[in-house]
């Protein structure tokens, strides 16, 4: 996937955005939401797997983008900045998630869910998705950024916090798993 | 010949690596069976997982967010970060509970893409509003949250 942020000098960089989003234009924010969210909201609904807990993730990552604006220093890319705080969030209500659907048993796991999906529609996406349901959560993520977002090994280190290493063995072993477990499927 | 490390051909099969590298990998693959045929293991699961897309398109949040950011500007600072999507929370956990099954059989039935998660929306909003108090509680002291320890250390490697 290619990054959003254009190249064209007369179109302003994300920097600037921000900057200008410091100075209190909330068009600036508008302006990153417009060319930002569908990659936000791919790594939101891919981790969370829940649409209308997706888009209230992805709200909350650019509220933090403006409540952060004033704090910002453009150290790092921009992206990396705001895809970590969409990670960190997912991973919040993932776990806050848990531990709801423990307190209520009535509630099944979700894992039992895709795994039934798989079984009884042998849809190719849903065995792709219980496959990567069934990875530890760091290998799992680090796919997410590296498969469909599109991060490279380097930008996943940067936005999860993990050693540029420890992202390599956490992919190399995930897709080592995930060859098992797709092994036969047509793509 | 020194064979490449395996994150040099994952490198490799999901084209990050350098021009100059990708041409040493393909140079060594055509004598070594073994990493040729991991080359092609990999490009097959890479391949695979293709098959899961995701139509994101038709979402624009630039309405919502703004909104959110102008309520959020007009409430005073205590009461700060109501969003539209708490206005749901009258739907309670314990309705949720009960909810639950109901919207697991509907989706083992017709199996919702990426909606298997079977959640109700009071469990939904629960989680949205744990995760924006929490904000707020750390709000002024740091100004933002973004460790990511609670991941990594819960789980070690
Ligand atoms: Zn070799």
């Amino acid at each position: 996937m290619p990054d959003s942020e254009p190249n064209n000098p007369h179109v302003p960089n994300d920097a600037s955005l921000m900057a200008r989003l410091r100075d209190g234009d909330h068009a600036a924010l508008g302006e990153l939401v417009r060319r930002h969210q569908r990659r936000v909201l791919d790594i939101a609904v891919r981790t969370l797997r829940d649409h209308t807990l997706a888009e209230d993730i992805a709200q909350e990552a650019f509220l933090r983008v403006w409540r952060s604006a004033a704090d910002y220093v453009p150290s790092a890319r921009f992206t990396t900045w705001l895809y970590r705080i969409v990670v960190n969030l997912c991973l919040d209500a993932r776990r806050k998630r848990r531990a709801l659907l423990a307190e209520t048993p009535d509630q099944p796991d979700p894992q039992q869910y895709t795994a039934e999906a798989a079984m009884h529609h042998a849809d190719r996406a849903a065995v792709i998705r219980t496959a990567l349901d069934g990875l530890p959560e760091r290998q799992r993520v680090a796919v997410l950024l590296h498969k469909y977002s599109g991060l490279s090994m380097r930008e996943i280190a940067g936005t999860t916090g993990w050693t540029e290493s420890a992202v390599e063995s956490l992919l190399v072993r995930a897709y080592a798993t995930l060859r098992q477990k797709l092994e036969g499927l047509d793509s | 010949m020194l064979c490449p490390s395996a994150e040099d051909l994952v490198r490799y099969v999901s084209g990050e690596a350098g021009a100059d590298d990708a041409a040493r990998v393909e140079v060594h693959l055509v004598g070594c069976p073994t990493c040729a045929e991991t080359v092609a293991a990999l490009r097959e699961t890479w391949a695979a997982l293709d098959a899961w897309q995701l139509d994101a398109s038709g979402v624009d949040l630039t309405e919502r967010v703004l909104m959110a950011v102008e309520a959020e500007e007009a409430a005073p600072r205590r009461h700060r970060w109501r969003w539209p999507a708490l206005t749901r929370l009258a739907a309670s956990v314990a309705i949720a509970a009960g909810l639950g099954i109901g919207a697991g059989r509907l989706v083992s039935q017709s199996a919702a893409p990426d909606r298997e998660t079977a959640m109700a929306d009071g469990v939904r909003d629960e989680i949205v509003h744990t995760l924006t108090s929490a904000y707020a509680a750390t709000d002024s002291a740091t100004g933002l949250a973004l460790r990511f320890e609670p991941a990594s250390r819960k789980e070690g490697r």
